[in-house]
């Protein structure tokens, strides 16, 4: 075993050597997913085991590929503040407070992850603690949430889980539509849109400006992308129009040269 | 630098900064991390699942680091679902010395070594396409020849999914193009980070039905 001493590890990571690429001890202590101790041995996937491996908790036979689907969302948009209404039993919840942790660990800075329930979860926050992954449990009715709750900062994503009725997740986005980061960069996860969810969620859109794709799997969920205040007049690419990728012009544009 | 050497640096930023859920999906990774978009090819794998990919293209196969996220999908799908499936890896250059590893590791994969715009469905034993991304020559009239080739080929009714990458790179002009364009039918979705990707969902032939149970939402109280 080599111990990883690197100037920001915060704990001691355990891991063999595999072939260059180091293998992570497995940490996770519960069984695989509940009432299936053998789920990997019947469905080989090693990806799924070693992100299970990592975790605190057993998989969620609901959101099986939700919950990692996360962790490299959180990541790829560089999410350090996060919120998930409807925490259930933390397997989304790890997940998504891991990516904003290791985000702020590589970017340098703070991160804060909220989870709102109206149970007591402090269970999972526990288990996340011990592998230093912060979580802050605000365990309340979602309607009840102040911006004091977040210290007023805007998040870069909120997972919407908790309970379904339309009426209810109209009013939660009443109140957290406003501290979703805008132009593009914070994005609102809703669970349920081909269940419960399904009559909301033309409302979302037609009430709000966001685009966004769907997903059919595990009662359906779509990703939306906060587009208030974006300005789709800038262009992103170096200098306005595409520039040939070759540097000597592009003969399907008639061979101009250009800066 | 040899593949061993770019697994060393790999090796020293995650002693430098340790993310432990990304090291692990990379232990049986032959290849190494592709640090323009290190997130986008696991992501590709979890978009694989959720979608549940039987038969996937990639266009651009470059150093395989997507390459294995897809075709472990396209495998681990088949395992938990009892069907047969293929990655299709496609470049106008051989990258048999990235994707031979996996075939060796048991993926199933196809290498097509030629232009992507002279592909036929027969290259994909005429099966329909479940996802594809696209990752090859960003010029936008190659671009749109290559959409233009492939969205027949791509599952409709809502099934079937197109990851972009770059489009606030190269492919910004293709990406706006295609969503405005009426031969097709998209929702999407846009990421800004690492030259930007997009997802787009094939909405040909969609049901704008209601998917639960009886039509009506039935939950209202507990």
């Amino acid at each position: 075993m080599i111990e990883n001493t690197g100037p920001k590890a915060t704990r001691k990571l355990q891991f063999t050597r595999h072939e260059g690429y180091r293998v992570m001890e497995k940490t996770n202590p519960n069984e695989q997913m509940t009432g299936c101790e053998n789920y990997f041995e019947q469905w080989p996937s090693p990806m799924t085991q070693a992100m299970w491996e990592q975790h605190v908790t057993p998989m969620s036979s609901i959101t099986t590929y939700y919950g990692p689907f996360f962790y490299w969302l959180c990541r790829i948009i560089g999410a350090t503040r996060a919120m998930e209404i409807g925490i259930d039993m933390g397997w989304s919840t790890f997940f998504m407070a891991s990516a904003c942790k290791d985000e702020a660990t590589r970017r340098g800075g703070e991160y804060a992850f909220y989870g709102c329930d109206l149970c007591d979860r402090n269970h999972i926050v526990e288990k996340a603690a011990e592998r230093d992954v912060k979580i802050t449990m605000l365990e309340k009715d979602s309607l009840d949430l102040k911006p004091e709750d977040w210290n007023h900062q805007k998040f870069h994503v909120i997972f919407q889980d908790g309970y379904h009725s339309t009426e209810y997740v109209m009013d939660e986005l009443e109140i957290l539509y406003p501290y979703l980061a805008d132009a593009g960069q914070g994005y609102w996860i809703m669970h349920d849109v081909y269940s419960h969810c399904e009559e909301a969620f033309p409302k979302v859109m037609e009430k709000y400006e966001f685009e966004q794709v769907r997903f059919f799997s595990n009662y359906g969920i779509a990703i939306l992308r906060n587009m208030k205040n974006y300005d789709p007049t800038i262009v992103r690419w170096p200098q306005g129009p595409e520039q040939p990728a070759y540097p000597h012009g592009d003969k399907l544009h008639g061979g101009k040269e250009t800066v | 630098m040899s593949i061993a050497d770019m697994k060393l640096q790999d090796d020293r930023m995650f002693q430098a900064s340790p993310a432990p859920i990304w090291e692990s999906v990379m232990r049986d990774h032959p290849g190494f991390i592709n640090h323009t978009c290190p997130y986008l090819g696991p992501m590709l794998y979890w978009i694989s699942r959720i979608v549940g990919a039987f038969n996937t293209l990639e266009i651009g196969v470059a150093q395989g680091y997507s390459s294995y996220f897809l075709a472990s999908g396209v495998k681990d799908n088949g395992v938990r679902y009892n069907q047969s499936g293929m990655y299709y890896g496609c470049d106008v250059v051989d990258r048999s010395e990235f994707l031979n590893p996996l075939i060796e590791m048991g993926l199933p994969v196809t290498h097509l070594i030629r232009d992507s715009i002279l592909l036929t469905a027969d290259d994909f034993d005429n099966r329909p396409l479940d996802l594809i991304f696209q990752d090859g020559f960003h010029n936008t009239d190659h671009c749109l020849q290559e959409l233009e080739l492939f969205y027949p080929m791509l599952k409709g009714k809502g099934a079937g999914y197109i990851v972009i990458h770059d489009v606030y790179g190269p492919c910004e002009e293709y990406c706006n193009a295609i969503v405005k364009d009426p031969r097709y039918e998209f929702e999407f979705i846009r990421f800004l980070t690492a030259y930007g990707f997009a997802i787009l969902r094939k909405m040909e032939g969609y049901d704008d039905r209601k998917y639960w149970p009886e039509g009506d939402q039935k939950i209202a109280v507990y």
